[in-house]
């Protein structure tokens, strides 16, 4: 009986110690990277929340010594000798399921401290702290006060909520301007917006310290433009779907932030952003509102639009906006949720409009099958015309004009149209309508000038001078090759306009 | 123990709700302050002006003015929207259609970039800015013949146009043309001995293609001697020191 109660006894003792395990977050903590000059700070930082650590019963802390091989490992990547690839999987040979990473930087004498629990086996981040301090002190003990609030079951959760979620990856932030006179802050604000992101948002970060090594670094810089490197496979290949790069200038008075995010399968830029900042001190508050946005944009913003036309090379306008080209078959563009209206225009074709429900994280696709403009009301136009029936031949334009829309050959209607009203009808209002529409509609650079042209001898044939003249001269100043430049200069000499 | 639990759930929750609060009021704060300093304060008066403008020209230069300042800024969205409307008011201002092809390009765009661009050139054919971020749309479409004509004739046009020496020199290089590439980079740092990129990408060309060491080790010191917080400083040193090169 003894012998039965005994075994009860160590079989429950056991269960309890496996139970309390699985509760355990079993982690280690790395050298913080450290972009103040003091080499000695990152050490302190590890000693002092190791130290901070020890006693806590909901963490088993490995020192770092236990895992100097994985830690010098570490500093290989970050070298950029070894592939971060390396880093993964190895949980549980070293016997921890999480890393703690940091890194202290310092802004106009205040530190700011970033922490970071990576999941060692896919370096996803499950919790950050991000604090600025007087002292580093300070920060180091309000760092432990957030870890010692950790719990298991708490990660677990943000796991397994976060397993579906598109992951994102902070890829680079650079200085654009060279050597400015003043501390840099690319590095330090990079950590900050991961921290923030990990924390504040709903998007799971993967750790920048795994996202910014994933390239070769000895690779070639070009100037002014993205190189073409292979960043958005590599990070594809991750399962990372949206890469975060970046940019800070500073100028004397302000530091301006930009930020863009890549969706790595479709190689494109969905979301671009930008805000401004005088205090440098403030770049905390910043990383965490720039979070906010990207956050925002992802999960409830975006939404994907692929339009194919027919024919295959139309221009599409987004809310007036011109969103590109169909040349490559299809066009692909990410759009705010909610209603937008897409027009798509090809010559010798009409006009399509139509309204659009986007709806975020979905992709809405719209075939539009464009119809060929018949030209028969422009045919007739030129029948009536050329047999000197101008009344029908307006009628005819209008119609036209009326039925193309805005495009290029509704141009070239309105264009005749208003010289018949001018010339023939000497109907001058409506000519000066018919021009003044014209330029409204913003053709290009010729038929603009040869609507100016139609205006001003519109203005001249109603008496009015003084804006014949002013029309002729912004003609002259500003379209000065064209032909209805040369054909003005004719018209100022014989009714001294000059 | 119910009204210290409750307590400390009310003080929680304020601290965090004032948290909030602090990080949106910096935001606006700070943001507020930007408008009235330096190059948005300039942006803000070009906006009232556009507004009052007279006609589509001075409406298309103001907004030209505006896209120029915003590119200074990198505020892509902003540089786009004000290069389409100085384009839409005057369509033939070769600046304009410049900052519109380099605004695509930012974006990713890089077939509306080239038409674009083509448009600047063909308004004013040596404009030196245009051809280079041609050069740029182009290497960006893999383009890379293309893209080395249009670097080139930047140059021709701006024999200052250190960028576009470097970008040449890379797009030789990775052509196996690496003397060539050598003479670009060399020349680059010779119009612009600050240039910090041309440095290092010597250092890279001599390298990995030239197999030159010692010609390595000195483009690499000199890059962190020009780049003096270079973010890859570490890993710049640590190339050094693979090579035998002594810090």
């Amino acid at each position: 009986m003894k012998k039965i109660i005994l075994t009860a006894i160590i079989i429950t003792a056991l269960f309890s110690i496996l139970i309390a395990q699985e509760d355990t977050i079993r982690v280690s903590i790395a050298p913080f990277d450290n972009t103040v000059a003091d080499q000695q700070l990152s050490l302190s930082a590890t000693s002092m929340l190791t130290q901070s650590l020890s006693n806590n019963t909901k963490m088993m802390l490995r020192k770092p010594e236990a895992i100097q091989n994985y830690i010098n490992l570490l500093e290989k990547v970050q070298l950029g000798i070894e592939d971060p690839n390396i880093l993964k999987g190895k949980g549980n040979a070293l016997q921890i399921d999480y890393l703690m990473v940091g890194t202290i930087g310092k802004i106009a004498d205040r530190y700011e401290l970033d922490a970071r629990l990576v999941d060692i086996n896919t370096w996803q981040i499950v919790s950050a702290y991000g604090v600025q301090a007087s002292s580093f002190n300070t920060g180091i003990e309000n760092i432990a006060a957030n870890l010692s609030l950790l719990n298991k079951k708490s990660i677990t959760q943000y796991q397994e909520a976060s397993k579906e979620k598109p992951t994102a990856g902070i890829h680079e932030f650079r200085e654009y301007y060279e050597n400015p006179p003043h501390a840099l802050y690319c590095a330090t604000f990079m950590e900050m917006l991961t921290s923030a992101l990990a924390n504040k948002t709903s998007t799971p970060i993967i750790e920048n310290k795994f996202t910014s090594r994933l390239l070769e670094e000895k690779s070639f810089e070009m100037t002014g433009i993205i190189e073409n490197s292979k960043a958005d496979q590599i990070f594809a290949i991750q399962g990372i779907v949206n890469r975060i790069i970046g940019d800070i200038r500073v100028f004397p008075d302000m530091i301006t932030v930009n930020y863009k995010v890549v969706n790595t399968n479709s190689q494109s830029i969905i979301f671009t952003g930008s805000i401004d900042v005088v205090n440098p001190t403030a770049l905390r508050a910043i990383s965490a509102h720039v979070a906010k946005i990207i956050d925002d944009a992802l999960n409830n913003k975006i939404g994907n639009l692929t339009i194919n036309t027919t024919p295959v090379d139309a221009e599409i306008y987004i809310d007036d906006t011109f969103a590109g080209t169909t040349k490559n078959k299809r066009l692909m563009v990410i759009l705010q949720k909610g209603n937008h209206t897409i027009t798509a225009k090809a010559n010798g074709f009409k006009a399509f409009t139509c309204q659009s429900n986007f709806e975020p994280r979905k992709t809405t696709e719209i075939i539009i099958k464009l119809e060929r403009i018949t030209e028969r009301y422009l045919q007739e136009a030129f029948v009536f015309e050329s047999q000197g029936k101008f009344d029908r031949a307006v009628e005819k334009y209008e119609q036209f004009v009326k039925e193309t829309g805005n495009t290029q050959e509704a141009n070239v209607a309105l264009y005749r149209m208003g010289h018949i009203l001018l010339n023939n009808l000497k109907d001058y209002n409506k000519a000066k309508d018919v021009f003044t529409s014209l330029l409204n509609n913003y053709p290009e650079a010729f038929i603009r000038a040869e609507g100016y042209f139609g205006l001003a001898q519109t203005y001249l044939a109603m008496g009015n001078k003084e804006q014949a003249k002013s029309t002729i001269n912004y003609l002259l100043e500003y379209y000065p090759e064209s032909n209805a430049a040369i054909e003005a200069k004719a018209i100022i000499k014989t009714f001294e306009l000059k | 123990m119910k009204k210290i639990i409750l307590l400390l759930l009310i003080s929680f929750l304020t601290f965090s709700c004032n948290k909030k609060q602090d990080e949106s009021a910096i935001v606006n704060q700070e943001t507020d302050a930007a408008n009235r300093v330096g190059i948005n304060k300039e942006i803000i008066m070009l906006k009232e002006q556009l507004i009052k403008a007279p006609n589509d020209f001075e409406r298309a230069v103001t907004s030209n003015k505006i896209a120029e300042l915003e590119a200074l800024k990198g505020n892509v969205t902003s540089m786009l929207e004000y290069s389409q409307k100085a384009v839409k008011y005057q369509p033939n201002l070769y600046k304009s259609r410049y900052l519109l092809g380099k605004s695509y390009n930012e974006l990713g765009r890089y077939q509306d970039a080239i038409k674009e661009l083509e448009e600047s050139i063909q308004l004013k054919s040596d404009f030196a800015p245009a051809h280079f971020e041609l050069g740029n749309s182009l290497y960006k479409m893999y383009n890379y013949p293309k893209a080395i004509e249009e670097y080139l004739v930047s140059i021709k046009f701006d024999p200052t146009l250190y960028m576009a020496m470097n970008n040449v020199a890379l797009l030789y290089a990775e052509t196996r043309k690496h003397a060539e590439a050598e003479q670009f980079l060399k020349k680059a740092i010779e119009v612009k001995p600050d240039f910090a990129p041309a440095y290092k990408n010597l250092g890279i060309l001599y390298e990995t293609r030239l197999k030159n060491k010692q010609s390595a080790i000195e483009y690499y010191t000199r890059y962190l001697k020009v780049r003096p917080n270079a973010p890859d400083r570490k890993v710049v040193e640590s190339w050094i020191r693979v090579l035998g090169g002594a810090l």
